[in-house]
């Protein structure tokens, strides 16, 4: 019995073609919390509760080029808050790709014993992972890849796991070494062309990546926009992203509202699961905020987080 | 100097980093023109950079200490010291302030969450319980003595809790009324943030701009440097302080765009621009043509107190994109309007440059502003603000760019050569004053701009030159220019005869050379090398090595001009082998000469006699052979020791013929090989390529066929020769 089994599975597998991507071992609902502050208002917490969002990718700090040119935290999130119960907090850490341009030392130990200790000191408690967030291009991969190995040795006497955000265009490159991925399934398109109306999420930009994704041998799941942008043009020419009314314009400037729409988010996360199936065991929202948390009705979200 | 990172081209998205470095070659004097923004007693901070306030603020606080100290202090202050003087006076009241300071600075350093070392648990609540106590303590201050740094103190802890509503109502109704010092400056700013943070961005603005806070006013209103931005903060408040900052910024950013093109020649011609470039191109254009058409909005409604600046900006930005007419409009408008003291004095700046583009432009008038400039630079530069003074960098550019551009393009060399001089000269002569210039063992007439400058003319263009300067001239402008110009005669006649003898015309060299008195040269910064080295010894047999730290003026002696010795040696022998027969007495004579002045060659061990400076790991210059149209490795001298040699190497005489030949496998010119550095199994090692081609490969072969081809013994300087044994080993 146990033989024919084996040999029933063997079948499947090759009608199949078992084509093997590795899985995401990671199942759930989960947001990126992307502020200087973490402040959970009743709305937010009222939305992980309604929509079951049990993971948090919390910013901790940004890693910038000091004034010496070593790299430095910034803009390091405070807790006004603590983290709601039954939610686990991925301590996320965006590195900007200048700091992988010369050899930094001790960084991965220095970022790996911050956050340890941020965890601490604001009793954020049962972490599991962190994740690096880099636009690492081929002239620095190198680089990050040996500051990624040096974190996640520093991570392993805590049982802590690394991951790492992956862009579509670094699909086509190597992996990097870390336990599993988010493919951040936005800024596709270049915002500061008025004709790309949608740099946020369009399926034409992401599509010469797909391919790519099917072989992609780390375990992904994938994070979709619910962000708008208001951007000011003159003319043709792109002046800069608007955030409340603190970009002056002219008499005759454009704004430019661009946002995806739900059935663009859900076209994407169809087409992810037509190349590669399990990746959207995990969905994450990319940013929990008060306007991206209002922008759709309560069903929409279900069906954007749905498994 | 620093050029900052311009706004336009990254928000343009040309992509080019246009940063200009004083030290560079091309000095290009780039120093923004346009600066109204800061109160007089920041002057000087308009044009520094961003972390300028603080610096500024840290000296007057040192200066406080130094008081303290009772003593004039040139360095930092200790901050042990200043506790150990307090604890000698018995001054229990400084004591416990230094106490609570050090307490602030642990506390700060705690709270300031963006350090690698982050706070625990126990840390950050420590810190607070600290901070509010030490607020505590500041409150409870009742002396008056440190009243101003006990307030600072109560703002600071408010500041670090963030308690920034309380530094507002703390400030209005206590702060504000200290004395004026640096603390309450401090304070000021403070207030200033805790304005920005709760909400009142034009106020806080208002202070960072009036106190000459660059860094913090930046970063505020980083989105209000442009047309758009200064539309809206002039609707709001047509006086508001921040204007100035953002028209100043406005103005540079249109002056280094332009400056910038002016380098690169990106914008000449539209068909070699990308689509990005063309938009960039049109977009500067038309945030330009907005800026006018809001300048003369606000000037049309006559709401402004100081529409004086706003015109001033407008004809700046005209003459910037090449709008002269207009320009000189703008000024003459200008002229008639009201304006701060500081908008005035721009405006005469801005007026100076704008008038050298003028083709009609008055020399008297300009001579008059000139002078003006002249003084205000020299008090910026006896301040001790040197090149952060604004009038030192406002004459700069008046007289080197704009000044020395009018010349240029009429083809008067001479007045553009004397804008130099006279710039240079206003520099030193107003460092005179400092204690630096005074004990100076330097000769700065060998460096700096205007030497680099004679340093290229050819020996007749000086002596034009130099003609130039000592004829009257009826312009009232170039009069005055060209007699502030040094013209001491033995600077002249020496510089004048160091050309002719490198160029190797020995004859007219000392015609001019024995005009100059011997001590003079204990003057040159190579005096050491004039007076130490000998130019009868042979380079090739003998190398005289010199002592350490030689350079600089009053190292050598002189009874007699060295120069002057070397050319009439030179022409005495010269005369000696013009008479000489085909002989060993010619041979003989065409070695010494060859070696003679093979050594005053830029090769050679006595090169001060034919230049003033040598860059360090440059073995020779080459020169510009006009009659082949290339260029040489060998300078002049060089050709005419190559030339003494080949005819001493003729000689019947093995040991001449010999010595001729290794002086000639020796010069350095050009390379027999071209040697390639290689590493295996932890040995480095050579290889040799040779350049049969160079006349080193050449003079080689002639040696080596020469000794192995003679039955006399050959002398050990050849044997032991490294370069020959490479040579026959490669060739």
């Amino acid at each position: 019995m146990r033989r024919t089994l084996g040999l029933l599975i063997l079948a499947v597998c090759l009608l199949t073609g078992c084509r093997k991507s590795p899985e995401s071992t990671t199942e759930g609902r989960s947001a990126y919390y992307w502020s200087t502050t973490f402040q959970m208002s009743d709305a937010k917490r009222q939305f992980l509760k309604d929509h079951h969002v049990t993971r948090l990718y919390v910013r901790y700090f940004d890693v910038v080029p000091g004034e010496d040119g070593t790299a430095q935290p910034n803009a390091t999130i405070w807790f006004n808050d603590s983290v709601p119960s039954g939610v686990e907090v991925i301590p996320t850490v965006y590195i900007l790709n200048e700091c992988m341009k010369k050899d930094e030392g001790d960084l991965a130990q220095k970022l790996v014993k911050r956050i340890l200790q941020m965890n601490e000191t604001h009793d954020v408690r049962g972490v599991k992972e962190i994740q690096i967030d880099c636009d690492w291009t081929a002239s620095t991969e190198a680089r990050f890849f040996a500051f990624l190995e040096e974190v996640r040795t520093a991570l392993k006497p805590h049982n802590v796991g690394l991951s790492a955000t992956i862009r579509l265009h670094q699909l086509s490159g190597k992996v990097p070494p870390v336990d599993r991925g988010v493919l951040m399934m936005y800024n596709t398109g270049d915002l500061t062309q008025l004709d790309c109306e949608r740099p946020i999420l369009d399926m034409n930009d992401a599509k010469p990546f797909l391919p790519y994704l099917t072989d992609y041998q780390l375990p992904l799941s994938a994070a979709y926009p619910l962000y708008r942008w208001e951007l000011v043009f003159r003319g043709k020419a792109f002046i800069g992203i608007q955030h409340g009314d603190d970009l002056p314009t002219m008499p005759g400037d454009s704004i430019v509202v661009r946002e995806p729409t739900l059935e663009e988010i859900l076209d994407a996360r169809h087409q992810l699961d037509e190349v590669r199936p399990g990746i959207n065991n995990e969905v994450i929202l990319y940013e929990l905020n008060d306007y991206n948390i209002n922008r759709f009705k309560s069903d929409d979200y279900e069906k954007i987080l749905a498994h | 100097m620093i050029m900052k990172r311009f706004w336009l081209i990254s928000m343009l998205l040309i992509g080019s980093q246009l940063r200009g470095n004083a030290c560079a070659h091309d000095v290009t004097y780039n120093y923004y023109l346009f600066h109204t923004w800061a109160e007089p007693e920041n002057y000087y901070l308009r044009a520094a950079d961003a972390s300028e306030w603080d610096n500024h603020n840290s000296d007057r606080v040192h200066q406080f200490w130094c008081d303290y100290m009772g003593k004039k202090c040139n360095y930092l202050y200790d901050r042990d010291e200043i506790e150990e003087r307090a604890k000698q006076k018995g001054d229990k009241e400084v004591l416990d302030y230094m106490k609570l300071l050090d307490e602030y600075m642990a506390v700060s350093e705690i709270i300031n969450h963006e350090s690698w070392e982050y706070p625990t648990k126990e840390e950050l609540a420590e810190s607070k319980t600290k901070c509010r106590k030490l607020f505590a303590a500041a409150q409870n201050y009742q002396g008056t003595r440190l009243k101003p740094q006990y307030a600072l103190l109560q703002m600071r802890a408010n500041m670090v809790m963030d308690q920034h509503q309380a530094n507002v109502e703390y400030w209005e109704k206590t702060g504000s009324k200290q004395p004026k010092s640096v603390f309450r400056e401090m304070m000021e700013n403070i207030y200033a943030g805790a304005l920005f943070h709760t909400g009142q961005r034009e106020k806080a603005c208002d202070i960072f701009a009036r106190q000459g806070d660059s860094e913090s006013i930046q970063w505020a209103l980083r989105k209000y440097r442009n047309v758009a931005g200064i539309r809206r903060i002039y609707a709001d408040n047509p006086n508001s302080h921040s204007l100035y900052y953002l028209v100043d910024e406005f103005v540079n950013d249109v002056q280094e765009t332009i400056d910038g093109q002016n380098i690169f020649h990106d914008w000449d011609n539209e068909s070699k621009l990308d689509a990005e470039g063309l938009k960039a191109k049109r977009l500067f254009f038309s945030e330009v043509d907005a800026f006018i058409q809001l300048v003369d909005q606000v000037v049309a409604e006559g709401k402004t107190k100081d529409p004086l600046m706003w015109v001033t900006a407008r004809g700046m930005v005209n003459y910037e994109v090449g709008r002269q007419s207009a320009a000189q409009q703008d000024m003459e408008r200008a002229a008639k309007l009201k304006g701060r003291e500081k908008s005035q004095d721009v405006y005469r700046c801005v007026n100076m440059l704008i008038m050298t583009a003028n083709p009609q432009m008055s020399s008297s008038k300009m001579l008059e502003e000139l002078t003006w400039l002249r003084d205000k630079a020299k008090k910026d530069i006896q301040s001790g603000h040197d090149y952060d003074g604004y009038h030192h960098r406002a004459i700069q550019r008046v007289v080197l760019i704009g000044l020395a551009k009018r010349y240029h393009d009429q083809g008067n060399h001479t007045m553009e050569n004397s804008l130099h001089g006279f710039y240079q000269n206003l520099v030193y002569t107003s460092e005179r004053t400092n204690d630096d210039a005074e004990t100076s063992d330097w000769n700065e007439n060998y460096s700096g701009e205007y030497f680099y400058g004679l340093d290229t003319l050819t020996a007749a263009q000086l002596v034009k030159y130099y003609d130039e300067l000592l004829r009257p001239h009826s312009d009232p402008l170039e009069k005055m220019i060209v007699e502030s110009v040094p013209a001491n005669p033995d600077y002249f006649n020496d510089l004048i005869g160091t050309k002719y003898l490198a160029d190797g015309k020995i004859e007219q060299a000392a015609s001019y050379l024995e005009k100059v008195p011997a001590k003079f040269y204990e003057g040159l910064n190579v005096s050491y090398y004039l007076a130490h080295r000998d130019y009868h010894k042979e380079r090739w047999m003998v190398q005289q090595r010199s002592k350490k730290d030689v350079e600089g003026i009053n190292k050598g002696r002189f009874t007699q001009n060295p120069k002057l010795a070397f050319c009439q040696e030179v022409l005495k022998l010269q005369d000696t082998y013009k008479k000489a027969k085909p002989g060993l007495v010619r041979y003989q004579t065409a070695y010494k000469l060859g070696t003679m002045i093979f050594q005053a060659s830029s090769a050679g061990e006595c090169w001060p006699l034919s230049r003033y400076g040598k860059s360090y790991g440059t073995d020779f210059e080459g020169h510009f052979d006009s009659k082949t149209g290339n260029w040489s490795n060998y300078d002049a001298l060089g050709v005419m020791a190559r030339s003494y040699l080949e005819e001493s190497a003729k000689s019947a005489d093995f040991d001449l013929r010999v010595r001729s030949l290794y002086g000639l496998a020796y010069m350095p010119f050009d390379n027999w090989a071209d040697a390639e550095y290689h590493w295996n199994n932890g040995n480095g090692f050579y290889t040799y390529t040779p350049n049969r081609n160079s006349l080193q490969y050449a003079a080689l072969k002639k040696l080596n066929q020469c000794v192995k081809g003679s039955a006399n013994p050959t002398p050990a300087y050849v044997t032991k020769c490294d370069v020959l044994k490479k040579f026959r080993k490669y060739q």
